[in-house]
């Protein structure tokens, strides 16, 4: 298990969403295997924070896993769980900030952290793989005691270290 | 078949399932018909299926989850079938109110894809949802709605509507007496507490 699938679990969450992505990937792959929560693919990143507003309406808290470009599709639902104070982090590779090496991302990369400025959704980037466990178990006290979500942007050079 | 009659079948079968409901006039109906708790309305464009789908897939041994939108909004969310193809909750009802058109905008007559040649049913079918069917007329509604509340699903259920009522709906904006905060708080009552 990853130390980012291990500090999420640690900190509660208990239903992933994910879109396939490199970055995210052995940790989506770590949380889908364990018995323990419950893990979906969607087909696109607002249905998936749909599909996660769900969750907790039903119990759960979730997690929102995706590349920065899916926060740009996801205006209008992230609109409507807030207002609905819904509790929901959402992890996003790909933003703005150094490491990222190719240009068909810059888009995306824009996309992620214009999209949580304008919502006013509180976020953080981590900036090196030893602040992944206590970033991400107080973003998620965050989460739950705001009933909002927040944001953790998590470049490439941070994850995959075990946990 | 009216939209009233869609509702009505719904208030039928419905129990206590939760129900998120779709822009526009099936929400203002199924408030007037038959206030219940466990109901979301006026759900933005393109996630009362997807919302459902999360609610469903979070309490799979539970009862029936029902999202109920028009064929506007799920043509904006035609993904969201591949989602539940793939994970098949057997507590899923999707409901699609199809009337051909943009019911809100202008005079009500701008028409969707499925006024031409696009199947709704036939495209959740494709992607892999058995219990994909079209109710043209309102006996075929209410076996239907029956059927998914007895049998396994996921259902995706596309019922034809006529928009003869439309003008007189529309009149009715702001009848629901609950705003989207409160209803989300009372819908994750009656589930969680």
């Amino acid at each position: 298990m990853t130390a980012l699938a291990a500090a999420l679990k640690e900190g509660g969450a208990n239903f992933f969403v994910y879109l396939p992505d490199v970055i995210l990937f052995k940790t989506y792959c770590a949380l889908a295997a364990d018995r323990d929560v419950q893990t979906f693919q969607c087909s696109r990143e607002d249905e998936g924070i749909a599909m996660a507003a769900g969750a907790y309406l039903a119990g759960k808290l979730p997690v929102a896993m995706m590349e920065g470009s899916g926060l740009g599709y996801s205006g209008l639902i992230l609109a409507r769980t807030q207002l609905q104070r819904t509790p929901m982090l959402l992890l996003a590779s790909h933003n703005r900030v150094l490491g990222e090496a190719y240009d068909y991302h810059a888009a995306g990369c824009i996309a992620a952290e214009a999209m949580l400025k304008g919502m006013n959704i509180p976020y953080v980037t981590i900036q090196e793989a030893s602040q992944v466990p206590t970033l991400v178990k107080q973003a998620l006290v965050t989460v739950k005691g705001h009933k909002t979500a927040v944001g953790v942007l998590v470049p490439g050079y941070t994850v995959d270290a075990p946990a | 078949m009216t939209r009233q009659d869609v509702v009505d079948a719904l208030v039928a079968v419905r129990g206590d399932a939760p129900v998120i409901s779709g822009p526009g006039t099936i929400s203002r109906l199924l408030f007037v018909t038959k206030h219940q708790p466990a109901t979301i309305y006026q759900m933005d464009l393109a996630y009362a299926t997807s919302m459902s789908l999360g609610v469903a897939l979070a309490r799979p041994d539970k009862q029936r989850v029902v999202g109920i939108e028009g064929d506007g909004s799920i043509i904006a969310a035609l993904g969201v079938f591949t989602t539940i193809a793939r994970y098949q909750p057997k507590n899923l009802v999707s409901i699609i109110v199809d009337d051909g058109v943009y019911g809100s905008v202008v005079d009500g007559t701008l028409e969707t894809g499925t006024k031409g040649a696009t199947d709704l049913a036939a495209v959740a079918k494709s992607c892999g949802i058995r219990n994909a069917l079209t109710a043209k007329e309102k006996d075929e509604a209410v076996s239907a709605l029956r059927r998914a509340f007895a049998e396994p699903g996921p259902w995706v259920i596309v019922v034809k509507v006529d928009n003869s009522d439309r003008l007189a709906l529309r009149d009715r904006r702001g009848v629901i007496s609950y705003d989207i905060v409160e209803t989300a708080q009372n819908y994750r009552r009656e589930l969680v507490q």
